[in-house]
């Protein structure tokens, strides 16, 4: 598989470095999961932020804190859930989108549905998967922050741009752009925006995810 | 500092670590020389490791459990770590607290570190990294086990070691224009940086990230990186 269009240094930065809003979070990594390129990227910002942490001037740690590490040493950490796919969705997931309750599917307009992925917080950042039949165009709507896209299955057309799977969608606030599914089949993609989605269709996002 | 090494000295785990010092325990190949009364000042020396030393403290760690050397690792990153969490904006308790969770997944995880792959610092960032963005998500889902979350997919071989690496990325870093170091830094510290710093320099966002492409694309020259 190739892939053609990936994150900016920015925001794979701005990942690297833990700054992200989880919902942005979680779409990037599911980019990063399987990009070779993207992955080389993080870890030269990660590698920046070795850098910068030694570069950070040490600050006092409280005296008794090392004896009470020292006493936790012994104890075993909790395990984590095995993380797993929904077994209702027509594809695997990436790693970085597994674990998380995913919603049910709900309709925005007819052949296009959203399954929400984590529920829009207090600026408004949402993520969630959405589904468009072959040729549907993606309902039109504003957002003032930006807008991140994983495709996951099928393909997306932006223009004369094709987007397929593993490609990364990064829109700007503000930027007008209207994506339809290709016509090969259904095309299922994580969706992460900030900002309040305006219009009819951003009524339906706020209100499912 | 100080208090960290008076406190170090008179703990128990000290007292039998500068015994098994002075017959070559833990440590030893690291200090000046093997005499007990000589150990003391080693332990400052120590508290101030090299970056390859950092590195044989934690595969002393991986492959002996030993405490001794986990107590020098624990005096140079808690600090650092806190240094770093604060500088994020993050409260000085809960700074605290996680550069103490990120020692502790140091101790835990030690047989995972790579020393060809990334330096000490590096590791240690990507732990305390992680432990911050679970924090964020604690509300919401199961908290991250997975250290190597981001590391899904194997590391192109290296021909470089990974301190040499880092240590030409530092010369690289002070090449930049002050512009795109900035705008690195940045992207580094601030929380939420793409809705911050567009704002906070009065640059449109799409400049940020030009300077962002600019400073990368220099350090991945510098580094021999093909793009």
């Amino acid at each position: 598989m190739t892939i053609n269009h990936h994150p900016s240094d920015f925001i794979v930065l701005a990942y690297a470095s833990g700054s992200l809003a989880t919902p942005l979070a979680l779409v990037v990594g599911a980019h990063v999961d399987n990009c070779e390129t993207c992955r080389e990227t993080l870890e030269l910002s990660e590698s920046l932020g070795g850098l910068y942490l030694e570069s950070a001037p040490p600050e006092d740690v409280d005296p008794a804190a090392l004896a009470r590490v020292l006493s936790r040493l012994d104890t075993p950490a909790a395990t984590a859930a095995v993380k797993t796919s929904p077994t209702d969705l027509a594809l695997d997931l990436p790693l970085s989108l597994r674990g998380h309750t995913i919603g049910r599917q709900r309709w925005l307009i007819p052949g296009i549905w959203v399954r929400r992925i984590v529920k829009g917080g207090a600026h408004g950042t949402r993520a969630y998967l959405l589904g468009a039949a072959a040729g549907k165009t993606l309902p039109h709507h504003g957002h003032s922050g930006i807008e991140l896209t994983q495709v996951l299955k099928g393909e997306l057309y932006d223009g004369n741009v094709r987007y397929g799977v593993g490609d990364f969608l990064e829109a700007d606030g503000g930027e007008e752009h209207h994506p339809r599914a290709g016509a090969t089949g259904e095309c299922i993609c994580a969706v992460a925006s900030e900002g309040v989605p305006r219009g009819l269709s951003g009524l339906l996002i706020r209100a499912f995810v | 500092m100080d208090t960290l090494v008076q406190h170090a000295i008179g703990s128990p785990q000290y007292i039998n670590w500068s015994r098994a010092a002075a017959n070559d325990g833990c440590c030893a190949s690291m200090i000046p020389s093997p005499s007990r009364h000589r150990v003391e000042a080693s332990v400052s020396d120590l508290l101030t490791p090299s970056p390859d030393e950092r590195s044989r403290l934690i595969a002393a760690v991986a492959q002996r459990r030993d405490r001794a050397c986990f107590a020098a690792l624990y005096a140079y990153f808690a600090p650092r770590v806190k240094g770093y969490l604060l500088r994020l904006g993050m409260p000085s308790q809960l700074a605290e607290e996680l550069a103490q969770e990120t020692l502790l997944t140091v101790w835990r995880k030690a047989e995972l570190f790579d020393p060809a792959k990334a330096t000490a610092a590096t590791w240690v960032f990507t732990i305390a990294r992680n432990l911050r963005i679970d924090l964020a998500r604690r509300s919401r889902d199961t908290p991250s086990d997975d250290l190597a979350q981001t590391q899904t997919l194997p590391s192109p071989a290296d021909d470089y070691f990974a301190a040499q690496r880092q240590r030409r990325l530092g010369e690289a870093l002070k090449t930049l224009p002050e512009d795109q170091a900035e705008v690195l830094r940045l992207s580094f510290f601030d929380d939420k940086p793409h809705q911050e710093i567009a704002a906070r320099l009065g640059i449109p966002l799409g400049t940020v990230k030009s300077r962002v492409r600019l400073a990368m694309n220099r350090l991945r020259a510098e580094l021999g990186d093909l793009k």
